[in-house]
């Protein structure tokens, strides 16, 4: 028996895997939603959100792109997944993402048949919108200069295409590689960690969406949960899915503070709980921390 | 039985299949059969309404309502005659049922909507009786609204009836004015003004409530229009001062209240007032000379502190006048300030002590007559009045010396007493010493010895030069003797003083009588009144000059007042003496100017001009008085919602029924305004939220609904359990739009609440699979539509 039948859930509910089924709608994600929906309505070329790891921005990516009908917009999202992307790279892959037909491999012309491209969204009175996940993969001068060089694809008074960037703080860096791109940016939003508050909604939330027919958790726990997770949603799933499945192990039908205190004592949060400590070396910690889950995840 | 159940299903497969007229001939048996069962009359009734027949619908509409009437179920009969109102608007007689209805069940509110449904119509048909009528009825069903009254008022107006109309608005203004609502009073004079006629003082609280609504302007015009009509009326010259002082216009008050002494000569308010103003105009002058007439009825009426408070005033503008010294002698002692008096430096010396404490006053008669009324009593006089004694004989010593030295002929001097308990009164003035020296640079002196039943005035000595220079009078001893208890005060009991006429004869023969004119302006003379109209002809000059100052003061005011006439009758009076006086001749240069002035502007005009301005004023703007019935058939106005929340507030329950009653017959407007009176309550606030919701949703008003969920929302004490109800209506109306996502967002919210209420978790099942988020291979869970949008770079 798996522990999801020890606890009569339909599914996973703690996966740190991309899953819209899941999706939160926290009043930060929601706020943030309103204001890139805005920047997009509104043609203002380009938005920046910005978040700490797992704070739920790939997620809210994906939110925004079901929220983008066909009817009404010609979008795409682009993963970045590596940070040795060229800018025709990009550009190819835009192009296509939006609906050019055969790209050149001469950019000229890819920015014509681009621009050709655009001009059909626009009298099909539609708008172009390309969301970057991962923007602060785009390490270099060029790139963000090309970037620069879309937003001026436009006709009088209108921009004809919108970019939305994801990412980690670093993308700040990115974008001050090029100035002229860093004014250019309309909107911002920079998604914060949980509160205790929001945390308990969002255990309840994803253990409903997975089945369950009771709270899986005892009450003292989730505040406990979201100080070793300092409140960050990645962190928040991969904790409560290790109280679950030791609580599986114990027998338990609900996860205890002792079970809690121990499944943190194993991913080395007990000593230092995450939000006592100073930024940049929770910063630090969340690296490594990234990567024992990355390392976790791969066992599973 | 079973032959019911028969035609009922018969009927209902007909409907199903849109068949109506064969429905209606199944409830048609069926009410047959049945006539009590009321449930199938209403559904024939609604039928008839659906397919048009609106005579057979209404027939049975009414036989429903009325079974629900006589049977107490008040609350339905109201709907169903909500719906007969719906099929026959111009029905009067639904609208007397559906008031007396709501006014049976405690809905005052709307009882008052239906009567105001009725007044419109009335008013639209010229039917004022039956308005009046009404309105009566509404005014009973809330006494204190003047709205009623004053629309009552209205109709009187409208039907001719003008002196009820009258009479009814007056009792409102007049509540109005109580209760100081002064732009409501203006605001209803805008409407009835036409009945109120110039000649009487209807307008006059029209006046008050400009004034005390801060337009003292408009009061004004408005007053000296009454003014015409009634120029002796003491409330309208009050007024007008009021008016003029508001304005800052100090010269036209003191005026305008000099006329009004006139009227109501010993009212010391008035008094008071005409000082005050003297001195809020900056004539001290004045003030001093009225001040020293007026000050013994002051004390006598124990207002001494009055006087205190002007003398300190006085005292500030003439440092060191002996005159005024002497009033803050009578001021301090009328409210017993011996300290203060003991500072005084008293210019008149008092030699004794007397009981009398006198009181003066002096008129100057054709052919000089001197009065002088002493009103002595003994049994409020303490001794040290007996300075004021002195000071009365001073300004007696003065007008003698005025008078004499205008004198040409006929001098007579008479000298009132009154004397409560003496038989013999005999005053002795020695005139001869008195103006022996007839050289005005000398020293003159007057000696007056007075004997009052062993009381002696003697010698007053009158430094003539001084007195021409300075107006002091001084050395002035009065020895009084044995006036004692019975001695209670001099009145005016004329006596012939022979031997002073013989001495005063002798006053012609005086060289300089220019010098001695100059004794007009001495402030005792000013006092004195004259008797115009009694004077025969050769008056002598002094007497006609003061006639001139005192009546040019009148005929002022009278032109001031846009009186014309009456400003002219009295300058020919003044003129008929100095026919070529040049300020007489100006001032009916003046007077004839401003007639034309008037002439051009008729008084018609004027008071239409001043209600124009008005309406421009941001007086009226700010008040609706009145419009809410004069749009009587909104209901739904501030005014209606006031009086709704002040006479419902306590049948929020019966509100809430009667919007169950006209949602379950689809009359969701009606419900909607029920639903809201009812929210008032907060136990059923978040009842009616949801009603007023799914009413809105059933009328096919999404957005409406929506906001009327979100407005629950955001109600201050809604429970957990409230806001999971909301959020669930949300999400149905929102997948009723089509807006999937947002529907799930909503009933995700009532699933983290408690994923069994109602059927949410099947409804979250259901959309998420129809959003292609739910996806039980167990891919990435990314919607399969995104899936070609979605590019790894």
């Amino acid at each position: 028996m798996s522990y999801l039948e020890h606890f009569g859930l339909g599914r996973e509910p703690f996966s740190n895997a991309p899953d819209a089924r899941f999706y939160f709608n926290s009043d930060q994600h929601s706020q943030a939603l309103l204001r890139l929906m805005y920047a997009v309505d509104s043609n203002k070329g380009l938005a920046v959100l910005v978040g700490g790891v797992g704070t739920g921005k790939t997620t809210l990516a994906r939110r925004m792109l079901d929220n983008l009908p066909e009817s009404r917009y010609e979008s795409s999202l682009l993963v970045m997944v590596h940070s040795g992307i060229t800018p025709e790279w990009i550009l190819t892959r835009i192009a296509l993402q939006l609906g050019v037909v055969e790209p050149t491999g001469d950019r000229l012309k890819l920015l014509k048949q681009l621009y050709t491209r655009l001009l059909e969204i626009d009298d099909e009175g539609r708008r172009a919108v390309v969301l970057i996940d991962e923007a602060q993969m785009l390490q270099s001068r060029e790139l963000m200069e090309e970037f620069r060089g879309l937003l001026n694809l436009e006709i009088p008074g209108k921009k004809l295409l919108n970019i939305v960037f994801f990412g980690l703080p670093e993308l700040e860096d990115c974008l001050a590689l090029d100035e002229p791109l860093a004014q250019r940016v309309a909107v911002k939003f920079h998604l914060k960690s949980m509160s205790v508050e929001t945390t308990t909604s969002y255990v309840k939330h994803r253990l409903q969406i997975a089945g369950a027919r009771q709270m899986l958790y005892d009450a003292e726990v989730i505040p406990l949960i979201h100080r070793y997770a300092g409140g960050v949603p990645r962190l928040i799933n991969t904790i409560s899915d290790n109280c679950l499945f030791e609580a599986y192990l114990c027998k338990m039908r609900k996860v205890d503070t002792r079970t809690a205190h121990r499944v943190a004592g194993d991913l080395g949060l007990l000593q230092q709980p995450l939000s006592e400590l100073p930024r940049d070396k929770a910063n630090n910690d969340l690296a490594e921390i990234e990567s024992m889950l990355d390392r976790l995840e791969q066992k599973q | 039985m079973a032959n019911k159940e028969k035609l009922l299903a018969s009927a209902q497969k007909y409907l199903s299949k849109g068949q109506i007229p064969k429905a209606i001939g199944e409830y048609q048996k069926l009410v047959g059969a049945f006539p009590k069962d009321v449930r199938n009359r209403q559904k024939l009734a609604e039928l008839f309404s659906r397919e048009k027949r609106n005579e057979e619908a209404l027939t049975e509409y009414e036989a429903v309502a009325k079974h629900y009437t006589d049977t107490g179920f008040y609350l339905k009969s109201i709907a169903v005659y909500k719906q007969i109102q719906k099929i026959e608007p111009s029905r009067v007689d639904i609208y007397h049922s559906l008031a007396e209805l709501n006014e049976k069940q405690g809905l005052i509110g709307n009882a008052l909507t239906e009567y105001r449904n009725l007044i419109s119509f009335y008013d639209k048909n010229g039917m004022h009786h039956d308005a009046i009528e009404v309105l009566q009825k509404m005014a009973a069903l809330d006494p204190d609204n003047l709205n009623f009254s004053a629309k009552i008022a209205e109709s009187l107006m409208a039907s001719g009836r003008n002196e009820d109309a009258l009479e009814k608005f007056q009792a409102i203004i007049e509540t109005l004015a109580e209760k100081a609502e002064h732009i409501k009073v203006v605001k209803l004079y805008e409407r009835f003004l036409e009945i109120c006629p110039e000649e009487g003082t209807s307008r006059l609280p029209l006046a008050r409530s400009l004034l005390k609504s801060g337009s003292p302007d408009k009061a004004i015009q408005v007053l000296k229009s009454l003014l015409k009509h009634l120029p002796e009326d003491p409330d309208i010259n009050q007024c007008l001062t009021d008016a003029y002082v508001a304005n800052q216009d100090f010269a036209n008050a003191r005026l305008t209240l000099n006329h009004l002494l006139k009227l109501k000569d010993d009212d010391l308010d008035l008094r008071e007032y005409y000082l005050r103003i003297c001195l809020d105009a900056g004539d001290v002058d004045r003030a001093r000379d009225r001040f020293e007439e007026w000050k013994d009825t002051f004390i006598h009426a124990g207002r001494g502190t009055v006087l205190q408070d002007f003398h300190e005033e006085l005292r500030g503008a003439f440092p060191g006048d002996p005159m005024v010294a002497g009033m803050f002698s009578a001021a301090s002692r009328a409210v017993g300030d011996t300290a203060a008096r003991d500072e005084l430096d008293v210019a008149a010396v008092v030699s004794a002590e007397s009981d009398e404490k006198p009181s003066t006053q002096k008129t100057l008669t054709a052919g000089l007559e001197l009065d002088l009324d002493l009103d002595l009593e003994p049994s409020t006089v303490q001794a040290e009045n007996a300075h004021t004694v002195a000071a009365a004989a001073e300004t007696i010593a003065e007008k003698e010396v005025a008078s004499v030295a205008d004198v040409a002929e006929d001098i007579e001097i008479e000298i009132d007493i009154d004397l409560d308990d003496m038989d013999d009164f005999d005053l002795e003035f020695d005139e001869e010493d008195v103006f022996s020296d007839q050289d005005p640079v000398e020293k003159n002196e007057i000696k007056a010895a007075e004997e009052v039943d062993g009381v002696v005035f003697e010698e007053q000595e009158l430094t003539q030069d001084e007195a021409l220079d300075d107006a002091e009078l001084q050395a002035f001893d009065t020895e009084a003797e044995g006036a004692g208890e019975g001695l209670s005060g001099i009145d005016t009991d004329e006596l012939e003083g022979d031997e002073g006429l013989e001495e005063l004869e002798e006053i012609e023969e005086l060289d300089d009588l220019e010098e001695l004119e100059e004794l007009d302006e001495l402030e005792a003379l000013e006092g004195v009144e004259p008797r115009i109209a009694d004077e025969p002809s050769g008056k002598i000059d002094s007497v006609v000059a003061l006639d001139v100052d005192t009546e040019l003061e009148e005929a002022e005011f009278y032109l001031q007042q846009g009186l014309f006439d009456d400003a002219e009758r009295v300058v020919l009076a003044l003129m008929e003496y100095r026919p070529e006086q040049p300020e007489l001749l100006a001032k009916m240069a003046e007077i004839n100017q401003g007639r034309q002035a008037a002439e051009n502007e008729s008084e018609n005009t004027a008071f239409v001009d001043l209600m124009s301005d008005l309406q421009d004023d941001d007086l009226l703007a700010a008040t609706d008085f009145l419009n809410a019935l004069g749009g009587a058939a909104q209901g739904d106005d501030e005014l209606s919602q006031k009086l709704v929340s002040e006479l419902d507030s306590a049948d929020t329950e019966s509100h809430y029924n009667l919007g169950i009653a006209y949602k379950e017959m689809g009359l969701y407007d009606d419900a909607i305004a029920e639903f809201e009176k009812a929210a008032k309550d907060p136990v059923r606030h978040l009842d009616c939220t949801t009603l007023t919701g799914q009413c809105h949703m059933e009328a096919g008003a999404t957005d409406a609904a929506m906001q009327a969920f979100k407005r629950g929302l955001t109600h201050e004490g809604i429970t957990d359990q409230g806001r999971m109800i909301l959020n669930f209506e949300l999400g149905m109306l929102y997948q009723l739009n089509g807006q999937l996502l947002d529907a799930l967002d909503y009933f995700q919210l009532v699933a983290e609440k408690d994923s069994f209420f109602r059927d949410v978790s099947v409804l979250i099942k259901n959309l998420r699979r129809e959003l292609g988020l739910d996806d039980d291979s167990g891919d990435d869970g990314g919607p399969q539509g995104n899936r070609d949008r979605v590019s790894y770079v």
